[in-house]
């Protein structure tokens, strides 16, 4: 493959691109029609309710009072019905278990939380995994290469549940270094464990990213050129090697935020953090239909959305990506 | 009476007091537990010692559901509910025992006829300054059996005239028979004279409410503690959903002087590795051990580290027959049959290998700990199925009495033609473990076939079992109050809770439960109770007692004073002080 030197702007480009994204727009309402649909009749097939154990010894009649006034009583449909029309409105209705309780003042509550461990875990993790990669690569072969991917390939496997469990008793129990649990947003000492834990599994990605993506400019023409021109080794890595090879990092990374963005329920629940994962997973548990639909709808809608973004950037950034419309290069 | 925890393992919900329960005993996964146990009666006493500068005491909890006394539902409401309000009494626990203290009241009378309760309430107030006055518990009632609301707990209520009848839509609340004499003197009239009613009204669900609140903010009330009053020890002065809670001192509170805490902080902490490790380092001053644990801190306990306490739990395990149909083996309905199963199981080899030996085999239905009037009725009834157990100690006589029930249905007593179907809910290995038990159990000493139909999740499993699909099942009951009669009510013929107990149905039994009812002489309600014991554990074998619980509590040295009753919370804090940390 010859690198592109220069793009040339060809015909019509420009109108290909909103054609495009209009139709990843349509595509991304789509797919978000469809989520929600599918965890509605996915949760309504689960067998029992939120209400199940609530009701249990209670007459029948008075059960039956119950579930009208939480209107589970109607049939699937109209409830789906329902629900959908509620989404459409940015209404996602009130949690079933906790009374008076809804996704925005969750959200408001919890979001800050979530989101401030998921950037201090993605910049840690990130930032490490990218030094480990290049580090490995630009020493190919040797023992520091080995000793990189072995460890990132242990990062990967071990569960983050036990990576974050072994920290805290060694750290926290042993060495009593940081709290065992809890969160103050203004004290980094409880946050210090729970972003090392969570940084792990972005350290194992990004050092193994780094490192492909290293690997497969190293031996490009154009850095063959470089050196034949004589440049330094540093300037070849960082003027020609990094910068080309920066391109699938960059397109992983928004992904990588808005997940991080959304909390991670063991990390959370370990340390006792008021995040947003940790109540998504009780509100599943709780089969709390409300509030799961609600959280589902919103995280599906975040991803999609930047993946959305993603898909556009890369293609403004990137103009050798030709979109698959045939089109463009006539 | 309540069922309890339905996934009876260790569930983010903890234990539940009062929910359905499939195989109870929550799962505890040891190997080769023993050790000493100390019997203590919560943490020591010690009127002589040296308060620490910091009053802070952390419990861990799972969050609540609602924070509406009337609407109470799970052990963790329980928990903190009882400590941020209060109905007439209040628990404390002395040597060992349960010590009802007169709170909300400072004295009752109770009529001759022993169906007019008269309480002289005590001069308190809410956390906003407004009096505590009859008219709240008055109100607090009659929202608990308003049908409208539909309340879990509002079947804790139907001793009261009109209760009944306004729960099932009949009645109205008019009729309800509570008044409000004064602002201090209230009245409740009940429908038979039983000597049990003062220790059902301890129950969270009878405690006053504001109805003026109720009516201001709703159901907002139930989940923001800023829109709450208290007329309890403390008052809730933070929560965080699903994390966290903080307590602070009531200076409202009537017995404000001796509540010496300064500050009490409820945790959310999910896994037991990390309680272990908040024990160790004192950041989590008790706790009630209900996994693999239990070994662990024990041997902390021995080691002067921890203080252990170990208090009969007032819950029963126990195999239900499905007598609805015979089940599929269609033997069930069979007394020989159901005696010799029962008389099979080796209970003592089903603690050790299921629960390490940490809970205490069964041969009765009512656990140790439970009061008929003034005695403890365990400590004054023979276990029924001991004395059968007697007879039938060579287990050859055992498989003879199985072949004679067998004969009687199916007119051949070979077991090899027999296969039985055990239900249960597996969400572990100690739940798969348990089934498998009764399956080689009952095929080694009966020589039957044993199907396992192993459901996954409480919903599966509750339509299996309404399906009917076994032949029976491990079932668990947790008393709400010290009476027999908690154990006694749901094996009626007409009970609610025949479902959930195979559907037992006797007429001696029926009868018994009907002469209770008015019942008030505490020897014969004892003798009854004695009567209907051993009705439907020996005579009949109406269902299988396997193990009582047992509650384990390991507290840090420094706690002194904290009870543990046996009702209702788990931990009372309102007398707690640190000493020594």
């Amino acid at each position: 493959m010859r690198p592109v030197a220069r793009c040339r702007r060809l015909p019509g480009e420009g109108d290909v691109l909103i054609t495009y994204a209009i139709k990843r727009f349509i595509m991304m309402l789509a797919t978000l029609f469809v989520v929600a649909s599918m965890t509605f009749f996915l949760l309504a097939a689960v067998p029992g309710d939120a209400l199940t154990e609530r009701t249990a010894r209670l007459p029948e009649d008075v059960a039956a009072r119950i579930y009208e006034r939480y209107g589970l009583d109607k049939p699937v449909f109209e409830r789906y019905l329902i629900t959908m029309n509620g989404i459409l409105h940015g209404d996602f209705g009130e949690s079933i278990v906790h009374q008076g309780q809804t996704i925005p003042k969750v959200l408001a509550e919890k979001g800050p939380v979530s989101a401030q461990l998921g950037i201090q875990q993605v910049i840690v993790g990130v930032g490490v995994g990218l030094i480990l990669g290049v580090i490995a690569q630009l020493r190919h072969g040797t023992w520091i290469d080995y000793l990189t991917i072995t460890v990132s390939i242990l990062l990967v496997s071990v569960p983050t549940m036990v990576f974050a469990l072994l920290i805290q008793q060694v750290f926290a129990g042993n060495l009593g270094l940081f709290p065992v649990i809890g969160w103050d947003a203004g004290d980094l000492s409880y946050s210090v464990l729970p972003t090392l834990a969570g940084s792990f599994a972005y350290i194992a990605s990004y050092a193994r990213l780094a490192k492909a993506s290293l690997a497969d400019v190293t031996g490009q023409d154009y850095v063959l050129a470089a050196e034949a021109r004589g440049l330094s080794s540093r300037q070849v890595v960082v003027r020609h090697m990094l910068r080309n090879a920066a391109i699938p990092v960059v397109t992983q990374l928004p992904m990588t935020v808005a997940m991080c963005l959304t909390g991670s329920f063991f990390i959370e629940s370990i340390f006792s953090i008021p995040g947003v994962g940790q109540y998504y997973v009780q509100a599943v548990s709780d089969r709390d239909v409300t509030m799961v639909m609600g959280f589902t709808v919103i995280i599906a809608a975040l991803y999609i959305v930047t993946i959305f973004v993603t898909d556009i950037l890369y293609h403004i950034v990137d103009p050798r990506i030709r979109l698959a419309t045939g089109s463009a290069s006539e | 009476m309540a069922i309890y925890n339905e996934r009876g393992c260790v569930s983010r919900r903890a234990f539940i007091s009062g929910a359905l329960s499939v195989g109870a005993l929550s799962a505890l996964a040891l190997s080769g537990c023993g050790g000493s146990k100390q019997v203590a009666s919560g943490s020591a006493s010690d009127a002589n010692a040296k308060l620490d500068s910091k009053q802070e005491l952390n419990l861990d909890y799972t969050d609540l559901q609602t924070l509406d006394v009337n609407d109470i539902r799970n052990s963790n409401e329980f928990l903190v509910l009882s400590q941020v309000q209060e109905g007439l009494f209040r628990t404390f626990t002395k040597d060992g025992k349960d010590d009802v203290q007169n709170a909300g009241c400072e004295s009752y009378d109770v009529s001759d006829d022993k169906l007019t309760y008269t309480f002289h309430l005590r001069k308190n107030s809410w956390s906003d300054g407004q009096p505590v006055v009859a008219q709240d518990y008055v109100d607090s009632l009659l929202r608990l059996v308003n049908p409208d609301n539909g309340f879990s707990y509002s079947y804790m209520a139907a001793d009261i005239v009109g209760a009944q009848d306004y729960m099932d839509g009949k009645g109205s609340a008019d009729a309800v028979a509570v008044k409000a004499v004064d602002d201090y003197t209230l009245e409740y009239k009940i429908v038979a004279p039983i000597p049990f009613f003062t220790a059902k009204l301890a129950n969270v669900c009878f405690f006053p409410v504001r109805k003026d609140l109720v009516d201001k903010y709703g159901k907002d009330m139930a989940n923001d503690y800023t829109k709450q009053v208290y007329n309890g020890p403390f008052v809730i002065s933070d929560r965080v959903l699903d994390n966290s809670l903080t307590l602070k001192p009531n200076d409202k509170y009537w017995d404000a002087k001796n509540v010496k805490l300064t500050k009490v902080t409820y945790t959310v902490v999910a896994e037991e590795a990390t309680k272990s490790q908040l024990l160790s380092s004192k950041q989590l001053d008790a706790v009630k051990a209900t996994t693999e644990y239990t070994t662990k801190w024990q041997k902390e306990a021995d080691a002067g580290k921890l203080v252990g306490v170990e208090r009969p739990d007032v819950l029963v395990d126990y195999l239900s027959f499905n007598m609805h149909t015979g089940g599929p083996s269609g033997l069930m309905n069979n007394e020989k049959v159901r005696l010799a199963l029962s008389l099979a199981i080796d209970r003592d080899d089903f603690n050790k290998a299921i629960f390490s030996g940490l809970y205490k085999p069964a041969y009765g239905l009512v656990p140790d700990g439970i009061k008929s009037g003034d005695k403890v009725f365990r400590d004054v009834t023979d276990e029924p199925l001991k004395a059968v157990e007697k007879k039938y100690k060579d287990k050859k006589a055992v498989v003879a009495l199985f072949k004679e029930g067998l004969k009687e249905v199916t007119g051949s007593d070979d077991p090899k033609a027999v296969t039985f179907t055990i239900l249960g809910q597996v969400t572990s290995t100690q739940d798969k473990n348990r089934l498998e038990w009764f399956q080689q159990e009952f095929e080694n000493v009966l020589g039957v076939k044993v199907n396992i139909n192993s459901q996954s999740e409480s919903a599966s499993f509750v339509s299996e079992r309404n399906a009917n699909n076994y032949d029976f099942y491990v079932m668990g009951w947790m008393g709400d109050f010290s009476d027999p009669v908690t154990f006694m009510d749901c094996w009626f013929t007409t009970s609610g809770y025949a479902k959930f107990m195979g559907g037992y149905s006797n007429a001696d039994f029926d009868k018994d439960y009907d002469s209770l009812q008015t019942m008030s002489d505490e020897d014969e309600r004892l003798q009854t109770y004695q009567r209907m014991e051993k009705n439907l554990v020996a005579d009949h074998a109406g269902m299988a007692p396997l193990v009582y619980g047992v509650k384990y509590v390991f507290n840090q040295t420094y706690v002194k004073d904290l009870s543990l009753p046996q009702f209702g919370t788990d931990f009372e804090v309102s007398r707690t002080f640190i000493s020594g940390k």
